[in-house]
């Protein structure tokens, strides 16, 4: 198979655009391409100062890499969760993160979850009872928290994540089956700021996942490579296998899923709209992030929870 | 004429020690009988590894190990390589999984929804 733009061996295919690029040519076209979509969906300009979360995994630390190449104001935050998983997998990630920044000479904001509320994720998630067993939900609540706030304190105009079509078209995947009215209308490249919630972009959710793996490799960018070990058998994973199977069989349609989805979603064609009023925000009095609820936010109130049990139980789950 | 004969001879030979290695209990599903110690493609996956017969191309390869192209990006020394390819005699094919992430939004208890949209 030969490079589209040069006729030389092409290293990446991306048969739902009947593309194929060598390395050279594949490591210009996905910096034009992210340009693209920050115009095309108005997600910031230059003069804005960028949060990119960062996990230390491809995704995030391409997006990371593709903004400093195009030139935009973009620093760091990474998340220090406190899982081991018998892997190291939190302190790898953090190596590697903070390898990265220091390669690129860029600023990296690190938050340790423990530090700041006593306790790391998994811990956290078992005090408080939540998750099913998993602490994945606890995860995603502490993540979403924790980088709305880092964002707001620190100034910030937008909070940008490595979030690409897979995890879009999963999370679309999951959604519909449910048809969870309020999660699909919220869905999109960009979360407007509002009532106390940073801007929230997603520069990549146009890219397969298979594009940034690709993308990581021929920049030579050291990710961490192992799965948290939280994630096996973790229901978006499974939707996103059986969303390559169809793309197997029928090449672009996650994209197509993805995108008409946003296509119907801004013609107002899926649901009424009063659906999405937000009516009912108060402030949470303990941290000041918008909440549904009159009292504190959720969680201020897992933190308050984990902080009232019993000291023999948190000392047991730390050790 | 006898050197041509030599020559028929000799293939018998190796053709025989070829019969003689055969493992008679390897036959595949698809009927096919591996062929130990003759030159295989290897394909590394994780900590799994699989072989396959020289001459495939990669498509082919994934389809008989039952692993979804899209799933994957395969590398040949530190060079990914595209799905026309065709594997050699003692390659070493590299399989680097592409799917990520853990639990997502839609996991979440739909009694939550507000809450967790709005922290």
């Amino acid at each position: 198979m030969k490079c589209r733009k040069c006729g030389s061996k092409a290293s990446v295919n991306m048969r739902q655009h009947k593309l194929a690029l060598c390395k050279e040519h594949y490591l210009e076209w996905v910096p034009e391409q992210t340009e693209r979509f920050i115009k095309k969906y108005e997600m910031f300009t230059r003069s804005d100062k960028i949060l990119v979360a960062v996990s230390g995994g491809k995704d995030s630390l391409a997006l990371w890499d593709i903004l400093t190449r195009l030139g935009y104001q973009a620093d760091g935050l990474y998340l220090g969760l406190g899982i081991d998983g018998g892997i190291n997998y939190s302190h790898e990630s953090q190596r590697l993160t903070e390898k990265f920044a220091n390669e690129h000479n860029l600023k990296l904001h690190i938050v340790d979850i423990e530090k700041e509320y006593g306790q790391p994720i998994p811990v956290l998630s078992e005090i408080s009872h939540r998750g099913h067993g998993k602490p994945c939900a606890v995860c995603g609540l502490a993540k979403r928290h924790e980088m709305n706030r880092i964002a707001r304190d620190l100034g910030y105009d937008v909070l940008a994540t490595g979030h690409n079509l897979d995890d879009e078209a999963a999370v679309l995947f999951g959604n519909t089956l449910s048809w969870s009215s309020e999660y699909l209308l919220r869905q999109g490249p960009v979360l407007p700021a509002s009532d106390g919630l940073a801007r929230k972009v997603k520069p990549l959710c146009r890219f397969y996942e298979r594009e940034m793996t690709a993308y990581s490799l021929a920049r030579g960018i050291e990710y961490i490579y192992e799965e948290c070990p939280f994630a096996e058998g973790s229901q978006s994973i499974y939707y996103k296998e059986l969303l390559n199977q169809l793309e197997t069989a029928r090449p672009g349609a996650k994209l197509t899923f993805y995108l008409r989805f946003l296509e119907a979603r801004n013609r107002g064609d899926l649901f009424i709209e009063k659906n999405i009023e937000r009516a009912h925000l108060h402030s949470c009095p303990k941290c000041g992030q918008p909440t549904s609820t009159d009292d504190l936010c959720s969680f201020c109130r897992l933190i308050d929870k984990v902080n009232s049990a019993p000291a023999a139980v948190a000392g047991e789950e730390a050790a | 004429m006898a050197r041509c004969q030599g020559a028929r001879s000799f293939s018998a030979a190796i053709y025989v020690d070829r019969l003689a290695s055969w493992n008679l209990d390897g036959f595949d599903p698809d009927g096919r009988i591996s062929l130990e110690g003759a030159n295989l493609v290897k394909l590394v996956l994780r900590n799994k590894e699989y072989e396959v017969k020289p001459g495939m191309t990669l498509l082919s390869a994934l389809q008989k190990i039952n692993i979804l192209p899209e799933s994957v990006i395969a590398t040949r020394e530190g060079e990914m390589i595209l799905d026309d390819e065709i594997l050699k005699d003692g390659d070493v094919i590299k399989l680097i999984a592409v799917i990520s992430g853990g639990s997502c939004r839609c996991e979440e208890r739909s009694d939550e929804a507000m809450t967790l949209r709005y922290l």
